[in-house]
This record gives structure tokens, sequence and C-alpha cells, in this order.
């Protein structure tokens, strides 16, 4: 509560307004990441948003070494439109590079969220959503990770710290040689560690809650039917087959994840207009191009993809 | 210490609608608040913007909007390191004035309370701000970028320049969205007055 207390005063809220998330302000994930960001603290400073822009651009590429993009421009405008219709109710509207969307031909189901917004969904995933209200909650759920700045949060703390001894003090305004070489190696290390725990080991349970509960917030405000976000986890929650890479390694299982959003769908109180007109412009838009490749393991038809493609990790370059 | 970057949503979410005994503000403020103290745990002494000063646009690229939202035809766009006169604040957003006279609203992300050459780091003290070393170049940089990509000659950086490319904007987007029916379709940039006061609002949605 003391704590609750303080940020009340900083943030120059009345505590009134407060007795909702006091709980949630001395949860013990909070605490953790104050704790993380104690590395930042040692450090001196924080990491700027061109360094995070930069992070991103790296992870991006490692991410579209191993990933395709769709080639249909269509679908990858659609994308793009849906995820700026939702980036802008975030709490962080705008960042250096902007937010871009991605969708990768691999009948994985996963989305990944680059430091900075650069965010990727694979064709597996996208053809669970039945809607474009279920396609917001999904890009919602991204673009919350890079508002709560989880990709950089993930990296651990030896690394930031070592790249921190090299950052920021030296007087020069370009980098020599030698010291562009270690910075290299101090990105790489950071790069590195981002795009494993994107891939392969996942973000903390804690930040895929924190994830879950603003993409809620997120879809409440957009005007999007944040009960969205619920019925895609029951889609994913539906998939029998819980093998292989992506999705199933790097989130907790939609049972754990549904809990969370139904805590946070009791707090909306919204009645969404318009469905009928996105979920028709949702068929429309995610038509396959027939001139672009399909993978063989996914489908393009809503749900009728979810059972073949739920457990694959076709499509992977 | 100051602030977080995320404080300015936070509060200003907090007056959005000026309604905080509804629940779904109130989901909103407990949200923006977990992103303020999330924040908090990496983002300290950075310069926030102020109504009355002078700030610096951090982003590469944005707008001057007429009113504040992000889907209006924007008035001026913006580039990385210009300097603007904050006149008056809105919920997260600030009227600005540029250089050459053009006013209009840009949002508080977009913006530090910094400005070029203000921060000594060549001093080697540490107490640099993340936003004063960015406004000098410094940090992870494109000439590090550079360096790593050389060592890495299988990644292909054009493929990221190429995802960098697909934008939408603000005209394209009012429009997805009047069509979505996520706001109402006005046919004109200049309405919704009743927005002013919200962060990106959309069409202030009724909660009972």
């Amino acid at each position: 509560m003391v704590f609750a207390m303080i940020l009340a005063a900083a943030l120059g809220w009345g505590l009134d307004d407060l007795d909702d998330v006091v709980d949630v302000v001395e949860s013990d994930e909070v605490q953790t990441a104050i704790e993380v960001g104690e590395s930042f603290h040692d450090a001196a400073r924080e990491i700027s948003e061109t360094e995070e822009y930069y992070i991103g651009r790296a992870v991006a590429a490692n991410i579209l070494h191993s990933y395709s993009p769709v080639s249909d421009p269509d679908v990858q405008a659609y994308i793009n439109e849906v995820g700026r219709a939702v980036s802008v109710y975030s709490p962080r509207p705008a960042t250096y590079g902007g937010y871009h969307f991605m969708l990768l031909e691999s009948g994985e189901i996963n989305a990944m969220a680059c430091p900075g917004g650069l965010v990727f969904v694979t064709r597996g995933l996208y053809d669970l959503a039945d809607s474009e209200d279920e396609l917001a909650a999904i890009l919602a759920h991204e673009v919350s990770h890079v508002a709560l700045k989880h990709g950089l949060r993930s990296v651990e703390k030896a690394k930031w710290t070592g790249a921190f001894a090299q950052l920021g003090t030296a007087a020069a305004e370009r980098y020599g040689s030698d010291e562009v070489r270690e910075l290299s190696e101090s990105y790489g290390d950071v790069v590195s560690d981002i795009t494993t725990n994107l891939v392969t080991r996942g973000y903390s349970r804690a930040s895929e809650k924190q994830a879950d509960s603003l993409a809620v917030a997120i879809l409440d405000r957009s005007g999007y039917d944040p009960e969205a976000l619920k019925s895609v986890l029951e889609a994913m929650a539906a998939i029998g087959s819980r093998s292989g890479p992506g999705f199933w390694q790097t989130h907790p299982s939609p049972e754990d994840r549904l809990d969370v959003v139904e805590e946070s769908l009791d707090a909306c109180t919204g009645s969404p207009r318009g469905m009928a007109e996105r979920t028709a412009r949702f068929a429309e838009r995610s038509a396959v191009d027939a001139g672009a490749p399909e993978t063989t393991d996914s489908g393009s038809s809503g749900r009728g993809g979810r059972s073949s493609g739920g457990s694959s990790g076709g499509g992977r370059r | 210490m100051r602030l977080v970057e995320t404080v300015y949503s936070s509060s200003g979410a907090s007056r959005s609608g000026g309604d905080m005994r509804s629940r779904g503000c109130r989901l909103w403020a407990a949200a923006a608040l977990l992103g303020a103290v999330l924040a908090s745990g990496m983002a300290v002494a950075e310069d926030p913007p102020e109504a009355g000063s002078q700030a610096t646009v951090k982003v590469r690229s944005q707008h001057l909007f007429p009113r504040p939202v992000f889907y209006a035809e924007p008035v001026a766009e913006l580039s990385f390191g210009e300097v603007l006169t904050l006149t008056e604040s809105s919920g997260d957003w600030f009227r600005a004035t540029r250089s050459g006279g053009a006013s209009g609203w840009v949002h508080a992300t977009a913006l530090t309370g910094a400005v070029a050459g203000d921060g000594d780091i060549g001093s080697g003290s540490g107490e640099v701000s993340s936003d004063e070393v960015m406004l000098a170049g410094r940090g992870f940089n494109s000439q590090v970028e550079d360096a790593y990509s050389s060592d890495h000659p299988e990644l292909d950086f054009s493929e990221v320049d190429a995802m960098e490319r697909l934008e939408v904007t603000p005209s394209e987007l009012e429009s997805f969205l009047a069509e979505g029916g996520l706001i109402e379709s006005t046919g004109s940039s200049g309405g919704d007055s009743d927005e002013s006061g919200s962060s990106t609002s959309g069409r202030g949605r009724g909660r009972s």
C-alpha cells in the first residue's frame, strides 16, 4: 500500500482512484520488474528510444532469417491497419520507429513482438482468428508487450551491465573501431537473448498476464470487443495437440490465460458496435491471394485451420 | 527522480471522459498504471515534456494534428530532433508550435523535455539521461547495427527496412476506423470536440 501511495502522489492521482489497482502494484511481478530495472539504475541510465529501436531491428532480422513474410501485400496492409487501430490506444502509441506488423508464412501458432514496435504474427495464428476483433485481440496482446517493454526486460541483467559499461559516456561524436567492435558484441548479446526469449523460451508468465490484461483494456478503449481475446484463447484451448515450436513453448496454457482475461473482462462494460461489418471485412481481406504461396499445413479460412495448424512447426526457413 | 514516460498516458487516461467512476475507465487506469509501474522499473530520470516549455521530437516520424487524435488529417509532419514550443496540454496530448509558426497537437510519447546539447555526455559522470544520449546520436545506433550486420552476413536488414515501410497514414487510419464502426464517420477531420480531453479517444463509448 505504501508503494501505491507513493505512486499516487507521483502520478498526481487521488488514492480514491487507486483502490482497484493496489493489488496490481503490490504484486510480486511488479516488484520483480523494479528489481530488474535496478540494473539500469546501476548503469546510470535506461535504454533510449533509439537504442530500443536498433535492438528491435536486429531481433526482427533474426526472426526474418527463420521465417518468410506472406507475399500478399493486401493482407500485410490489413494486418497493419488493424495493428495501428489498436496501437494508438496503447499507453505508448508513439515509438521511435513506430509500430509495423508482418504476417509470416508459417503454420506455427506464434506471434513475436520486437522491442520498439516490430510485431510478427504467423499464418497459423492468424488463421485461428475468426473475426477482425479476434485479430485485433492478438495484436493488442503483442502491442502490450512492446508498450510494457517486455523484450528489454527479458534480457539478463549481466548483459545490460556489460552493455552499459560501454555506452553513452564517451566524448567522441562517432565511435572508434575498437568501441564499435565492443558495442557490437554487447548489442549482439542483448539481441540474442531477446530473440531466444521470443522464439523459443517465451516471456515470464507474469509478463504474459500483464500483456493479456493490458490487451483487454486496449480493446475496450479502441471499440473492439474485449471478449474477442477470450474467444481466440478458447479456440487455442480447443486444440488437442500441443507439441512443436512456437506458441506452446512460449506462452502459458490458454486455460491459464483465460482465467486472467476473465478477471479483466469483468471490468469492461462497453457494448461494441459494427462487429458484423468488421467480420465481413476480415473475411474479405483475409482471403488468400491466388498468386501467393500457401503453406502446406495451415488453412486460410478462419477456424478451419485450427485443427491442422495447431501443432505444426511448418513454414520456417 | 522524475517520472516515467508512460505517466503521461496514465494521468491522461485518468482524465479521459471525466468519469473515473466507470469501471471501464478504472480498468484502463489500472492497466495504464501497471504500465507506468513496470516502466518505472526500467525508465526513471527521464525528461518528460511540460506545457510552457520546449520539447524535442524523439521519434522518427510524427505529425502535428488539428485535434488530439492520431487519425485526423495532419497539419504538418514533424522530424526527429525538431524542437517545439508546448503551449497547453490535454490528456496525453500537447498543443505545440513549430519555429515556423504552425501549431497543432502532438502525443506526449513522441516528445522529450530534453533539448540537444543540454546533456554533457562527454563528462563521463554517468549523470546523463537516455534522451540526451539519444539526441546526441550515441548508444546502440546505426554504426553499431552496421558492425553487427557485417558480422552476421546471413541476416538481411533490407527485409526489416521493407517491414518498416508498411505504414498506415492518418487518413487511411481514419477511413479504416470509420468503415469498421470504431469511430463515428464525420466526413471531416475537424469535428469531435468532445474528444479533446482524451488520449487517442475513439468514439467515447459509453460506460454504464
